[in-house]
């Protein structure tokens, strides 16, 4: 029958339950419930009325006592809370009206992990802001969007992808799709990202000093954001609301590295235009839009078949044919790492390192730290112990900073080292 | 960083979803498309007949559009935990009903008798068989089967959903396991 929760849930995954749901009762019900809810919103929630409550103060002449000096109360600190009112010297809502202001925007900094330097160019080509030229770039990658055209650049693999419409791109790049999207808002950490934050965030401080070096007002911003375990610092300043300085981590404590330092913001600089012409480097791999979208809908298809269906001896075969038909691009080490999976839910222990450990040396610099995790679990299954040690270190080692220490796979590796380090 | 930034701007994106459909409707609908399918699926797996399921998703739905207006949650995960509470207790106040129990017990049996071989499947019982297993938990177990082996929630996702402390859905799984072992030996054994 079943010994364990992995033996039922193997069981399930095998099951044949078709929960295809009804067309037309999903768009019929879709309708009630717009309905029904157009309804709630003018209905107003029932107000007890002013008369029942005069009525029930009046009742007895505690009430009416207490109620009096109530009002006593609010008048006088309402009189002496006037007299020390000041204007603040800061509101976040300034910054987001500062921003509306600017033509061109330069930010440089650093990404985690290794503190690599990033240079990021945007420069609105007209008064509508939904038109601009952007350029991000770093030592590993250049993404450049001109006009409506889009490269996206990665020197370890020296390939290029070829955008022709970056608005309608569905299959972009997640960097690129993230700082054309920022840019969209308006430069960079926009007020909407910033007020949605001061909503939501927890422990959001304000304080104001001077700084040091230039002798301005600043004001210094932390807050934490708990549904994705961040953190945030930035520093504006007071005078022209303009943000100066940013850092974010992978924690809500601030703790350790920071994952982005955006260290330095120049604003309405002049920019050359050369700077969004993008040239193709000698020997690059040029991947246009199709054959990008025929390999995301192939790696899609290895999804399903692992997520959906936990085929995985049929998702083998899908990953196997990705990683060789597209083995330029970075999702190769995707695929690799998912058939290392594979092989371990069929407790092919053996076959599940060849393909780890091919994820590992084929791509060092996009190795994800789950590959790492995954490898130590496969190491550790066939009694390896010293180097599932090694890999579960690795796990952590590329984890930090960019996952949340306290979730799958950090906490887990963790685990294992503890197991293991006391077998020692 | 800036896969993680994106997910940060993702994430910022469903919260910010999960507030305006308190008062848009245009939120609420996107909210809608990107859940349906998921309360469907739970619904067919915690009451095997789908026109049920039917009926059940939608008392749901409807319900979440007279109340988000005061729905306190502030998160897309709030969001969701509260969409699943409000599913698990209508899908077990449905077969609480002992008439309707009796209902979807008759088609399970019916569905035992006419299936193939599945039950000699030496993997494991078919989904009838299953089914029949689970509807003999109680009301509570069986969302938590249903959360934990159909729809993948972990534990601390399913401690949110019916209001319990994770250590002791850990606890609880770990029992009902082994009556649901006891509940398949049974049916099987009783078909031999």
């Amino acid at each position: 029958m079943f010994e364990n929760d992995s033996d039922l849930k193997k069981i399930v995954s095998r099951l044949d339950i078709d929960t295809t749901p009804n067309p037309d009762h999903r768009d019929s019900l879709r309708r009630q419930m717009l309905s029904v809810f157009q309804q709630t919103q003018k209905t107003p929630p029932h107000h007890t009325s002013w008369q029942t409550i005069r009525r029930i103060i009046m009742k007895s002449k505690i009430t009416k006592l207490a109620t009096a000096a109530m009002i006593i109360l609010i008048a006088v600190l309402g009189i002496t809370l006037l007299d020390n009112a000041a204007t603040p010297a800061w509101a976040i809502e300034q910054t987001v009206e500062a921003l509306e202001n600017i033509e061109t925007l330069v930010i440089t900094g650093t990404d985690s992990p290794e503190s690599i330097p990033f240079k990021f160019w945007i420069k609105f080509t007209d008064t509508n802001s939904d038109s601009f030229d952007l350029r991000y770039e770093t030592e590993k990658q250049i993404v450049v969007v001109r006009g409506t055209r889009a490269w996206a650049y990665r020197h370890y693999a020296n390939t290029v992808k070829i955008y022709e419409n970056v608005k309608d791109s569905e299959g972009m790049m997640r960097d690129l799709r993230f700082w054309y999207k920022i840019a969209q808002l308006t430069p960079w950490i926009t007020g909407k990202v910033f007020a949605i934050l001061k909503a939501f965030a927890d422990d959001w401080q304000e304080s104001y000093r001077r700084d040091e070096q230039t002798g301005q007002e600043r004001v210094f911003v932390t807050c934490s954001y708990k549904p994705l375990s961040s953190s945030f610092w930035f520093v504006c300043d007071v005078d022209t609301k303009l943000i100066r300085e940013g850092k974010y981590w992978r924690n809500t404590n601030r703790q350790g590295p920071p994952v982005c330092h955006a260290i330095s913001f120049a604003y309405n600089e002049q920019i050359s235009d050369e700077i969004f012409d993008f040239q193709i480097p000698e020997g690059a791999k040029v991947i246009d839009r199709k054959e990008q979208e025929e390999a995301d809908a192939l790696f899609e298809r290895g999804e399903k078949l692992f997520h959906d269906k936990k085929q995985f001896a049929e998702a083998i075969k899908i990953y196997q044919q990705f990683y060789e038909k597209y083995p330029d691009l970075n999702m190769a080490e995707s695929a690799l790492m998912m058939i290392g999976i594979c092989y371990g839910r069929l407790e092919q222990y053996d076959k599940a390192i060849e393909a780890l450990e091919k994820a590992v040396h084929e791509y060092p610099e996009y190795t994800f730290c789950a590959t790492y995790f995954y490898l130590g679990n496969a190491y550790w299954q066939t009694g390896q112990k010293d180097r599932a040690l090694e890999a579960f270190k690795n796990c952590l080692i590329t984890g930090e900073g960019i996952r949340d220490p306290k979730k799958f796979p950090l906490k887990n590796a963790r685990e294992y080292i503890r197991k293991l380090e006391k077998k020692k | 960083m800036v896969d993680v930034m994106a997910k940060v701007e993702n994430q910022i994106g469903s919260d910010d979803l999960v507030l305006r459909a308190r008062t848009e409707a245009g939120a609420l609908g996107q909210l809608y498309e990107m859940y349906y399918q998921r309360i469907f699926r739970f619904c067919v797996h915690r009451l095997f007949n789908k026109q049920i399921a039917e009926d059940v998703t939608s008392t749901v739905f409807l319900q979440v559009a007279r109340r988000i207006h005061s729905f306190k949650g502030r998160t897309e995960n709030d969001f969701r935990n509260w969409l699943y509470a409000l599913t698990a207790n209508h899908t077990n106040a449905y077969i609480r009903k002992s008439s309707r129990r009796k209902q979807l017990l008759a088609e399970v049996a019916a569905a035992i008798t006419t299936a193939d071989t599945a039950a000699d499947d030496p993997s494991g019982p078919d989904w009838p068989t299953l089914y029949a297993a689970i509807l003999k938990l109680k009301p509570k177990h069986q969302t938590i089967v249903t959360l934990r082996f159909f729809e993948n929630a972990d534990f601390e996702q399913i401690a949110k959903i019916i209001n319990a402390r994770e250590a002791t859905v850990r606890v609880t799984l770990h029992r009902i396991l082994k009556k649901l072992k006891n509940h398949l030996t049974e049916t099987v054994d009783g078909r031999a």
